[in-house]
C-alpha cells in the first residue's frame, strides 16, 4: 500500500556569501518558488484528540507592571513625584478565541495608576470581532485599537519594549483619547514583488469618553472645569506601512482625524467653558532591525483648529494651534537579556492662547529579562521644557530644566 | 529525482549554517512557501493559511532551531516573541507555542491544525516516517 505523505516539508534557503555555496543553494530556491519544493515528507500523523479549548483555540494572556517615579525640580504627572511615587502600576488580562476559521474575537480588560491619572479604573481596552477573508483583507468590529505611528497600538505592553516612556507625542495622560475607537477597522497585507509588501490599516468610528476618564480629566486641568462633557462626530484614520526589500526596514505612514471634537465644561465660579475643534494628527515613521539593533525615527505633526468661549465673559479664543514633535532611538540588543536604550526627542508646541512650549528629552534605560516572562527597566531623562508640566502640580514655580527616573518590574503570560 | 537528490546534497553540505526547514501540519493546504511569505507569518503579518486555517507558529528553544527562525525573521527568538507581545496585547494575533526541542515541536505540529514550525534541519529520526520520493 502506497503510503501517504501527511506532513509536508519546505526546504527554504537564503543567499550565501560564497559562489560555491550559491551554487548548492539557487537549485532549492528555485524549486521553493516554483512551488515544488515537497522533496519528501515526513509523515507525522495527524492527532485527531484535541480539547476544547484547543478547538476553540482559546487563549488567554495578560501582563501586570509595578513601578516607581521619582523626578527632579517640576512633579510630573501628580503633585508628588518629586518626593517619589509607587502610583504606577498597570495591568491587562484579555482573551482570544479562534472558533472557525478566517474568525477571530477577543478582549481586553485594562487598568493602571499612573500617579493621579485613572487610579485604577477599569476600562474594556479592546473587545472586536475579526474576520481574515485573505492576506489582502482583514475586517474587524468593535472596539478596535488605533494604529498610530509605530507604537500606538501598543502603548501598554512595557514588557515589549527597552523604554518605560514613549516619545513625547504618543498620548500619556490621556492614554484612551486615540488609543481606539467604536467602529470598524479594514486591514491588509499586500505584496508588491520584488519591492516587498505594503500593510495598510483604515479605521472609523466613535469614542465615549467616560467622566472619570484620563482624557477627560485632562482637559478638566486645561481649564474646563472638573469633569468637563466631551464628545466628538467621528474619528477616522489610516496607516499604510512599506516593508522594504532591505531586511529590516519599514516605513510607515499613519493619519489620524477627528472632527468637532467638543468639550464643555464649568469653571470654578459657574463660568462655562465651551470649546469644538477639528484635529489631523499625521506621523512618518522608520524603523530598521539589523543584527542586535534597532533603529527607530518618527516626525509628528499635529493640528488643531478650532476656538473656545468662556462666559461670562464671553470671550472667544483661537484653539488654531500646532505641534510637531521627532526623535530618534537607538536600541542595542546587547545579549538577549539585555537591551540598552538611547533616544533624543525634539517637541515644540504652538499654541495662540496658552502659547508656545516645548520639551527636549534625552532618554537612556536598560531593560534587564532575567526570566521569559520577567522584565526590570530603569529609565532616566533629562528634560528641557515644560511642554507636560502641569503648574498646577508645581506651586513652589515650573523649572526650565528637569529630571526623571524609573524604575518599572512587569510579568506577563 | 536529480534535483531531489541535489536538495538532499544541499541539507548535508550546507546546512545547517544557511538551509532550514519548514514542517507544517498535514492538512496545511499550501506546499512550497517563498521565505519572504514565511517571514511575514513569523512576524505576525499573515495569520491564516489559504484556506482560512489559523497558523499556529512553533518556536524551537534548541540552539541550532532558533538560529534557523532569526535567519528568516530576522530576529532572535526573544525579539521574535516580545513583536508577538506586542500583537497579543494589541489584540491583533495569538502567542505562538514555545518548545524545548524539534521533537516536541514536531509533536506538537502533528496534534494542531494549521501548526508550523521551523527546524534547522529536516527531522531524521526514524520514528518519523519518511515517505521517499514516488
Amino acid at each position: 500500500m502506497e503510503s501517504k505523505p501527511e506532513a509536508i516539508i519546505t526546504r527554504l534557503v537564503f543567499p550565501a556569501r560564497s559562489i560555491a555555496a550559491s551554487l548548492f543553494l539557487v537549485l532549492p530556491l528555485t524549486a521553493v518558488e516554483s512551488g515544488v519544493a515537497v522533496p519528501g515528507a515526513a509523515a507525522v500523523p495527524a492527532d485527531s484528540g484535541t480539547t476544547l479549548l484547543e478547538r476553540l483555540r482559546l487563549e488567554a494572556h495578560g501582563f501586570v507592571s509595578f513601578g516607581y517615579l521619582r523626578t527632579w525640580e517640576n512633579n510630573w504627572l501628580g503633585d508628588d513625584t518629586i518626593d517619589g511615587t509607587g502610583e504606577f502600576y498597570e495591568a491587562a488580562l484579555n482573551a482570544i478565541a479562534r472558533p472557525a476559521n478566517r474568525l477571530r474575537i477577543g478582549a481586553q480588560l485594562f487598568t493602571r495608576d499612573l500617579v493621579s491619572y485613572d487610579n485604577g479604573r477599569v476600562e474594556v481596552d479592546w473587545a472586536y470581532a475579526d474576520y481574515r477573508v485573505a492576506d489582502e483583507l482583514g475586517i474587524s468590529l468593535g472596539r478596535v485599537k488605533v494604529p498610530f505611528g509605530l507604537y500606538n497600538e501598543t502603548l501598554d505592553v512595557d514588557s515589549a519594549r527597552t523604554p518605560i516612556f514613549l516619545p513625547q507625542f504618543y498620548p500619556l495622560r490621556a492614554r484612551d483619547r486615540q488609543l481606539s475607537v467604536d467602529g470598524g477597522k479594514v486591514y491588509g497585507l499586500v505584496g508588491i514583488g520584488d519591492l516587498g509588501s505594503l500593510e495598510y490599516a483604515v479605521y472609523g468610528g466613535d469614542k465615549h469618553y467616560a467622566d472619570e476618564s484620563s482624557t477627560v480629566q485632562q482637559l478638566g486641568e486645561f481649564g474646563f472645569g472638573e469633569d468637563p462633557d466631551v464628545d466628538t462626530d467621528w474619528i477616522a484614520g489610516g496607516v499604510v506601512e512599506w516593508n522594504t526589500p532591505l531586511t529590516g526596514l519599514a516605513l510607515r505612514l499613519s493619519l489620524w482625524c477627528y472632527e468637532d471634537f467638543v468639550i464643555s465644561g464649568v469653571r470654578p465660579g459657574g463660568a462655562t467653558a465651551d470649546s469644538e475643534t477639528d484635529s489631523t494628527f499625521s506621523v512618518v515613521s522608520a524603523v530598521y532591525e539589523r543584527s542586535a539593533v534597532t533603529v527607530a525615527c518618527e516626525w509628528a505633526h499635529l493640528r488643531n483648529s478650532g476656538e473656545a468661549v468662556f462666559t461670562p465673559p464671553g470671550l472667544t479664543v483661537s484653539l488654531d494651534d500646532e505641534l510637531d514633535s521627532v526623535y530618534l532611538a537607538l536600541t542595542w540588543h546587547a545579549k538577549p537579556w539585555l537591551d540598552l536604550y538611547l533616544a533624543g526627542d525634539i517637541t515644540e508646541a504652538r499654541r495662540e492662547f496658552f502659547g508656545d512650549q516645548h520639551g527636549y528629552r534625552a532618554v537612556a534605560a536598560v531593560a534587564v529579562r532575567p526570566a521569559e516572562h520577567l522584565t526590570l527597566k530603569l529609565e532616566a531623562q533629562h528634560n528641557d521644557g515644560t511642554l507636560g508640566i502641569a503648574a498646577a502640580d508645581n506651586p513652589q514655580g515650573v523649572a526650565q530644566h528637569w529630571q526623571a527616573v524609573a524604575l518599572k518590574a512587569t510579568v506577563d503570560f | 529525482m536529480r534535483r531531489l537528490v541535489l536538495i538532499a546534497l544541499v541539507l548535508i553540505c550546507v546546512a545547517p549554517a544557511s538551509a532550514q526547514v519548514a514542517v507544517t501540519h498535514p492538512a496545511v493546504p499550501e506546499h512550497a512557501l517563498h521565505h519572504a511569505r514565511l517571514r511575514d507569518i513569523l512576524l505576525g503579518r499573515v495569520t491564516t493559511w489559504d484556506d482560512g486555517t489559523p497558523i499556529v507558529i512553533i518556536l524551537v528553544e534548541e540552539a541550532d532551531d532558533a538560529a534557523a527562525t532569526a535567519r528568516l525573521s530576522g530576529r532572535d527568538l526573544g525579539r521574535l516573541l516580545r513583536g508577538w507581545k506586542r500583537l497579543v496585547y494589541a489584540g491583533s494575533g495569538a502567542m505562538p507555542l514555545v518548545v524545548s526541542s524539534a521533537r516536541d515541536a514536531l509533536e506538537e505540529v502533528r496534534r494542531r491544525p494549521g501548526a508550523l514550525t521551523v527546524l534547522a534541519l529536516a527531522p531524521v529520526d526514524p520514528a518519523e516516517h519518511v515517505v521517499p520520493e514516488q
